[in-house]
């Protein structure tokens, strides 16, 4: 298992499989494509397995090696994000064999022929997003990230457009938002290259020296990337790019694709820049992270719409993770940057859920309006449930894996004295309880009696995936212990990584 | 001044130009200009920076640029395919963006 | 409107500041020795081809170029998934200037797209630029309305979007097979770099020309001339 090259293995075979998808005509997309995703997460779970049992690992494309060639690097952080991406990946991907296929019962040749079109791309571009979105965990390459990064941008564009209509003008603007964050990392690349001559992740922070240059590329590549993983005030661009996609593309992109640009920040935090650059910029970001908590929670509460206010959440869930780019640097050890990577994953797996579940709701219901959802909820145990599921766990609740991150989160940020972290993080989830609440009470109130929604039939796996990550989002407060043990493998946060691990 | 700093500091005023021309226009067609211009700048200051090497200047930061530039293309397709969808959508002569931002 | 004008004016002064911040640090960099750069340039003679810029788009970073095509992929596929609606524009050509400048010119770019397929290896040229001018080719006999041959057949079309990607794929595992010591994919010999840069390039280069036509018919006039709103490849 030593040499087998497993980390390319977890990126070929998700790109195979969406090629393989394209060649072969639209009435077999589905069943070649959750052929090609089961065989992606199992890529993937051996990789992490593989690294699990003996430690991080590393291959020399072409066997060159840095700094002439490029080089993957998988550690704890990195399997983490890649497990992260098989288990909420492959349980869309079964939600979206069923939300795909479901809708041409009308008859109407036109419009089967646009869903049938639709389901056909979702599977060849979704799986090109799994691909790249492994290739940027996997990737220690500064301009490789680049080149991933925009894999990934284009394709969760094209994957927002697919749903037509409104969500048009909100992938129009999702596109110039993923390509100018994009262009302002790249230009960060960009200087540091200029200086250090190389691009290779872990011989640039070796070399790269504090100074002007080493700020003016921070400050680009992280308005860049803040920007595209929509951290307030830079937050315009999400709710409608989330709230208009097809349910299981919004489930991908709140779930998925902002933890891309989020890992590729800790990853120059951690290796590349100077702690005497980024320690002014990280307080900063942290202070805008407590905002976004709130700010975004308070809009989350007032909008009208489920996906809407599911898509708000996910801004205030984004402040939490850039809470770390404070506390990692000043909390002991890696305490803080451990909180930053456990609320990563299990708000993947939340949002998941709540995504899941609210495109099942709004497809039985036959819109999202959330005051016209009064007394559904015991005709829709099953979405609500897994709802319900997910909102634990973004409250905070024991058992979940919130509470486990906030639980981190809190305890490293009352070791090093800020106060204020602690009680925006418990004013967040009040609020976060709030809204949650909000949308099953009113589900849940006794149906009136005359003038009750009629109800469309919903196939049973819409609500047993959504139920499935929601059950995934408790069960990693049950047992942190396993994904937090893998978190330690290489000690991406510790301060080997720049000197000795890299071999 | 060395012609090399000409091109890095023209490379970072366009992408002044561009950033500029991609937050402040509404016409979607002009914004995805913008974000061109913004491309260009940076790979003018990927050129203008990059160092000789014995044999002729670095060969590394050319092929970046050669696959920015692909990759600026793409992305430049998509957009102007998306905007020409809304335009057949709206059915409007102008395809102005509404709403913040 | 006043507050429009305000905003403008602070846009202005906020890009002008990132502009003149990213210029005060690129003028002030200190080169540390040695760049990539001249590692690529040591291990040249290993890499199969003699053109630096090649031998660091195929055999140093083929990864990074693997993907690149991918990027072209996706955003093709993503075009073409935006169903073309119904009110199509249709291009009749008239000018008889067009017609005769163009219809003389094509043989001559063909020509010229496949010499710089050819001498990419050595100097400047290579898959992207041949692909551009071959790309360029297809776009200007749409232009004068005629068909580009084969894109009407769709079994042809889905097979050219994919080969630029999997021939990059078929190399990669080659190299790993062959490899010694370790199992590395594309980590051939210099030997039989240069045969699998080759294919690589072939195989590339259609790929990039078919999918810049396809960008810029945009899944309807002319390469999809019978169904408009057909299946794409």
């Amino acid at each position: 298992m030593r040499g087998l090259p497993l980390i390319s293995a977890s990126i070929w075979v998700p790109l195979l499989g969406a090629l393989f998808v394209s060649l072969w005509p639209r009435r077999y997309a589905a069943r070649c494509g959750i052929g090609a995703s089961i065989a992606s997460a199992a890529a993937a779970l051996l990789l992490v397995v593989a690294v699990a049992l003996s430690g991080p690992r590393r291959e020399r494309l072409g066997g060159w090696g840095a700094p002439a060639g490029i080089e993957l690097w998988i550690d704890g952080f990195s399997a983490l994000m890649i497990a992260m991406t098989a288990v909420v990946g492959g349980v869309v991907s079964v939600y979206a064999l069923a939300y795909f296929r479901a809708k041409d019962s009308s008859g109407d040749p036109q419009r089967q022929e646009v869903e049938g079109r639709r389901e056909a791309y979702f599977w060849r571009i979704w799986l090109l997003v799994w691909a790249a979105i492994n290739g940027v965990f996997a990737s220690a390459d500064l301009f490789n990230l680049y080149v991933t990064l925009e894999v990934v941008g284009l394709g969760a564009v094209s994957l927002v457009a697919l749903a037509g209509g409104r969500a048009l003008p909100a992938a129009m603007r999702y596109l110039f938002v993923t390509l100018s964050g994009s262009l302002l990392y790249l230009l960060g690349v960009v200087l540091i290259y200029s200086e250090v001559g190389t691009l290779a992740l872990f011989q640039a922070g070796e070399s790269l020296i504090a100074g002007t240059l080493a700020q003016a590329a921070l400050v680009v590549m992280v308005v860049g990337l803040a920007l595209k993983t929509a951290l307030f005030p830079l937050h315009f661009w999400l709710p409608p790019a989330h709230a208009d996609a097809p349910a299981a593309v919004s489930a991908l992109l709140s779930a998925l694709v902002i933890k891309v640009t989020f890992y590729i920040l800790v990853r120059l935090w951690v290796v590349v820049f100077p702690a005497s650059v980024s320690q002014p910029v990280g307080e900063a970001l942290m202070l805008l992270g407590l905002i976004a908590v709130i700010w975004g929670s308070w809009r989350a509460l007032r909008q009208q719409r489920l996906k809407m206010l599911v898509a708000y959440s996910t801004v205030a869930q984004v402040g939490y993770l850039f809470l770390v780019f404070g506390l990692g640097p000043r909390a002991d050890g890696s305490a803080g940057w451990q909180a930053g990577a456990y609320f990563a994953i299990s708000h993947a797996c939340a949002k998941g859920a709540m995504f899941l579940a609210a495109g099942a709701i709004a497809r039985a219901v036959g819109h999202d309006q959330i005051e016209e959802m009064r007394g559904v909820g015991a005709r829709l145990a099953l979405p609500f449930f897994a709802f319900g599921l997910g909102g634990i766990s973004l409250m905070g609740l024991p058992p979940s894996g919130g509470y486990v991150s906030k639980w981190l989160f809190i305890t490293s940020a009352a070791a090093t004295g800020d106060v204020i972290v602690v009680i925006a993080v418990a004013l967040g989830g009040l609020l976060a309880a709030a809204y949650v609440f909000r949308v099953l009470a009113l589900a849940f109130e006794r149906a009136p009696r005359e003038g009750a929604p009629s109800l469309r039939p919903i196939p049973a796996t819409l609500g047993w995936s959504a139920l499935v990550l929601g059950a995934v989002a408790v069960a990693l407060g049950l047992a942190a212990g396993a994904p937090l043990a893998l978190l330690e493998v290489g000690l991406p946060f510790g301060q080997s990584l720049a000197e000795g691990v890299t071999p | 001044m060395i012609p090399s700093q000409i091109y890095v500091i023209a490379g970072a005023g366009l992408v002044s130009v561009g950033v500029f021309a991609w937050v402040v226009r509404r016409h979607l067609v002009r914004r995805m200009m913008g974000v061109n211009i913004l491309s260009t700048g940076v790979f003018m200051m990927l050129i203008g920076g990059a160092r000789r090497v014995e044999g002729g200047p670095d060969g590394v930061p050319q092929a970046m640029v050669l696959t920015g530039i692909v990759v600026a293309v793409s992305a430049t397709a998509l957009g102007l395919a998306l905007i020409q969808r809304i335009y057949d959508q709206r059915g409007e002569r102008s395809v102005e963006e509404r709403g913040p931002m | 409107m006043r507050t429009r004008h305000i905003f403008e004016y602070g846009v202005a002064l906020a890009s002008l500041g990132l502009g003149g911040l990213v210029a005060a640090g690129a003028l002030r960099r200190r080169s540390l020795e040695p760049a990539a750069g001249d590692v690529v340039q040591g291990l040249l003679e290993q890499s199969g081809v003699s053109s630096v810029v090649t031998a660091v788009l195929l055999n140093f970073r083929a990864y990074d170029t693997m993907l690149e095509v991918v990027v072209l992929v996706v955003a093709f596929w993503g075009a073409w998934s935006l169903h073309p609606t119904e009110a199509r524009v249709h291009w009749r050509p008239s000018d008889p200037i067009l017609m005769r400048t163009v219809g003389g010119m094509l043989p001559v770019l063909w020509l010229l797209g496949i010499y710089l397929l050819w001498a990419g290896t050595s100097r400047p040229g290579g898959e992207f630029a041949s692909g551009a001018v071959l790309g360029a080719c297809g776009v200007l006999t749409l232009l004068i309305g005629e068909r580009v041959p084969a894109t009407q057949f769709r079994p042809a079309r889905k097979v050219v979007v994919v080969v630029g990607v999997v021939v990059f794929m078929v190399a990669g595992v080659a190299g790993a097979l062959s490899a010694q010591g370790g199992s590395e994919v594309w980590s051939y010999t210099a030997g039989e770099a240069r045969g699998w840069i080759l294919a690589i390039e072939v195989a590339g280069a259609a790929t990039i020309a078919f999918v810049l036509l396809g960008l810029f018919s945009g899944g309807r006039e002319g390469l999809d001339v019978e169904s408009g709103g057909g299946e794409a490849p």
